[in-house]
């Protein structure tokens, strides 16, 4: 019998195997990811038949729109946004009658002396905070003004988040790291992609937790605990099986969103600007890396949100016995994030909210202000989250590992 | 080999399935009988591991029913047993030999021996979901008998199998009664009477009966009935 204990394999690869066959044979799972893959595509190519209407007129489709303003942005690729670059977009817009019962969009100057700049003159107003009017009717051009006024601006954000002195000294410091003047460049894909990414985080959980809601639960509907529950490696190594399984299937699903939304917008808005900075997808925010970077981080945020969330749904729904309940309180926390935004003034409830995985993902909150700080260093959302997220998963699996194991057959 | 049930016992709120149950099985086929509701079910669970006494202990040569071990020399075939509709017969059993430990090669090796034991060779590539009851309760058969276990509990074993492949399976259940302890439980008393070494009669959540069962003490189907009525006469007299 000894000899027996001896041989026994720890066959982990093949329960795996067999634990990832019976997520991908329901049917379930293969009309979720088609329904998914049919909302990415529908997102992705609205643009193409969406028109774009100044004042009720039909200028031609979003895509259309966006294919002019693609070359007026390459024209201007590699340039410095410097006091000569600023005062041709300002000499431009300053061209534009200004009247407020007209959208200065819908003016002739606009389409045809202004639009060419439209990229720079958005850029200076939502990184210096200076409204749209202001910028056309009376600001001067002027090179040091606009950077000053971003620093005015970011320090009355960082206050208005309540962020602490430390935190304000913090990103004072990323932001002289990001290197100024900006060079322009053009950017559509990662801008495309970064916008994309609240939608790519929403199905893969919502389609995580449809999926996986049942992974522990059918076991006990179909009866088949009986039999797993009293073979040797069916406490331990079929609990772990199924963990990974469900982990390696959010990351699938992760990686299958990602890849469609990148390769749809690569074949429609094309590549280029992945050394573009930040700035130019998210204004508020101080961090120096580049748009290329900054989708990288977010996508690997949107897998280790995935990942957490896998577990707490496999988990959840050993700990209630019922994948329905389980579901209802997955979506259910899905959409309060969506529905619930707490007010900045109570900082650390609106810290936990935003960086809660069913808020995090998206790109705002991922390069947002709120740090943690730990033996006197600051942490940016996109470092200390994806460690509190594994370690999280790791303690929910460790939890739910004995409530498995005492499963108790009975009734019936 | 020894199984050792010392003073189990198990209660549902108020109604005790399980009463002080003890003891000692050796080699050998033990049949056990029981009206419905007796805690037969209950007292299998509790032995293969999956329902916790409320107190008492059950061990398998020094090894206690919650460990790895004792698990890896166990093969049960639950009285209604799940399965999944996707898998193929084949799949089934080797995921089934995959939770027992065997390697793949031993997983392929031997279930192929037990499809072809169960006569279902034939069917082992179509998936589950298309067997009859008869083959499910074959395949359920054949997953228990997966790693050569040393303690079979069988929980109405021969339900829903023809006549024919009834008398098969209870010639398969006294071949192995011979080489390790078999515990069945079943409705169907001549199937014990044939195969048993020693009947266990359960009531009301106690052993009422537990001795060896020879040709020459008469019809078993006979004393059983005879075993309940007197206890339900009783019942009546006083209710």
């Amino acid at each position: 019998m000894r000899e027996k204990t001896k041989k026994r394999s720890n066959n982990f690869r093949i329960l795996y195997w067999y634990e990832c066959r019976k997520i991908l044979g329901k049917k379930l799972v293969w009309f979720s990811l088609l329904a998914g893959i049919a909302i990415m595509t529908i997102g992705l190519l609205s643009p193409l038949f969406g028109g774009y209407y100044i004042d009720g007129k039909y200028m031609g489709t979003t895509y259309e729109m966006y294919l002019a303003d693609r070359d007026y942005a390459k024209e201007l690729s590699g340039r410095k946004i410097d006091q000569t670059l600023l005062e041709e977009t300002m000499a431009a817009y300053k061209s534009i009658p200004y009247t407020p019962e007209i959208h200065y969009t819908a003016t002739e100057e606009y389409q045809k002396i202004a639009r060419p700049y439209s990229e720079i003159f958005n850029f200076v107003r939502q990184t210096s905070g200076i409204q749209t009017s202001e910028l056309i009717l009376s600001w001067q051009p002027d090179e040091k003004d606009l950077y000053a006024k971003r620093q005015i601006w970011l320090m009355s954000l960082w206050k208005d988040l309540g962020l602490s002195q430390g935190e304000m000294d913090f990103w004072r410091a990323r932001e002289e790291q990001v290197e100024t003047p900006y060079v322009y460049e053009e950017h559509g894909g990662y801008s495309t992609m970064f916008s994309f990414a609240p939608t790519v985080g929403f199905v893969v959980l919502m389609l995580t937790a449809i999926c996986l809601s049942g992974i522990f639960t059918e076991e006990h509907t179909r009866k088949t605990d009986q039999l797993v529950l009293c073979s040797p490696l069916g406490k331990t190594t079929l609990y772990q099986a199924k963990i990974a399984a469900g982990i390696s299937f959010a990351a699938f699903v992760t990686v299958l969103f990602s890849a469609l939304i990148w390769i749809g917008t690569i074949c429609l808005y094309g590549m280029e600007g992945f050394q573009a900075a930040l700035q130019f997808l998210y204004a508020q925010s101080s961090a120096p890396v580049t748009c290329g970077q900054a989708v990288l981080i977010t996508y690997g945020i949107i897998m280790i949100t995935a990942i957490i969330t896998s577990v707490f749904v496999m988990v959840l729904s050993e700990l209630l016995q019922n994948n329905i309940a389980t579901l209802a309180i997955s979506s259910g926390l899905l959409m309060l994030s969506m529905a619930v935004v707490v007010p900045e003034q109570y900082r650390v409830l609106a810290q936990i909210w935003t960086w809660l995985p069913w808020s995090f993902f998206e790109p705002w909150n991922v390069f947002g202000s709120y740090t943690v700080s730990l033996l006197g260093h600051y942490f940016t959302p996109w470092q200390a989250v994806p460690v509190i997220y594994l370690v999280s998963a790791a303690a929910i699996a460790a939890v739910g590992k004995p409530v498995y194991q005492r499963y108790q057959v009975s009734g019936r | 080999m020894e199984l050792v049930i010392d003073r189990v016992s198990k209660q549902y709120k108020n109604r005790i399935a399980v009463d002080r149950i003890s003891i000692k099985l050796r080699k050998g086929v033990y049949g056990l009988l029981g009206e419905n509701g007796a805690g037969k079910t209950t007292l299998m669970r509790m032995i293969c591991g999956i329902l916790k006494p409320d107190s008492g202990t059950i061990s398998f040569d020094g090894m206690d029913v919650g460990e790895e071990d004792y698990r890896a020399v166990l093969g049960y075939l639950p009285q209604d047993f799940g399965y999944y509709p996707e898998f193929t017969g084949q799949d089934f059993l080797l995921y089934m030999a995959a939770l027992k430990g065997l390697s793949k090669p031993q997983a392929k090796q031997k279930a192929e021996k037990l499809l072809q034991l169960v006569s279902l060779q034939d069917a082992a590539a179509k998936k589950i979901k298309t067997y009859s009851g008869g083959m499910k309760q074959r395949l359920g058969i054949a997953q228990a008998l997966l790693g050569q276990p040393d303690l079979l509990v069988l929980d109405e074993p021969t339900a829903g199998l023809d006549p024919k492949e009834r008398v098969r399976f209870r010639n398969l259940i006294r071949d192995l009664g011979k080489e390790c302890i078999v515990l069945l439980s079943t409705h169907i008393v001549s199937d014990i009477e044939h195969i048993a070494d020693t009947v266990l009669i359960m009531k009301d959540g106690q052993l009422v009966y537990q001795d060896q069962w020879t040709d020459g003490r008469g019809s078993l189907e006979d004393f059983y009935l005879q075993h309940i009525g007197e206890d339900n006469k009783q019942k009546h007299t006083f209710s």
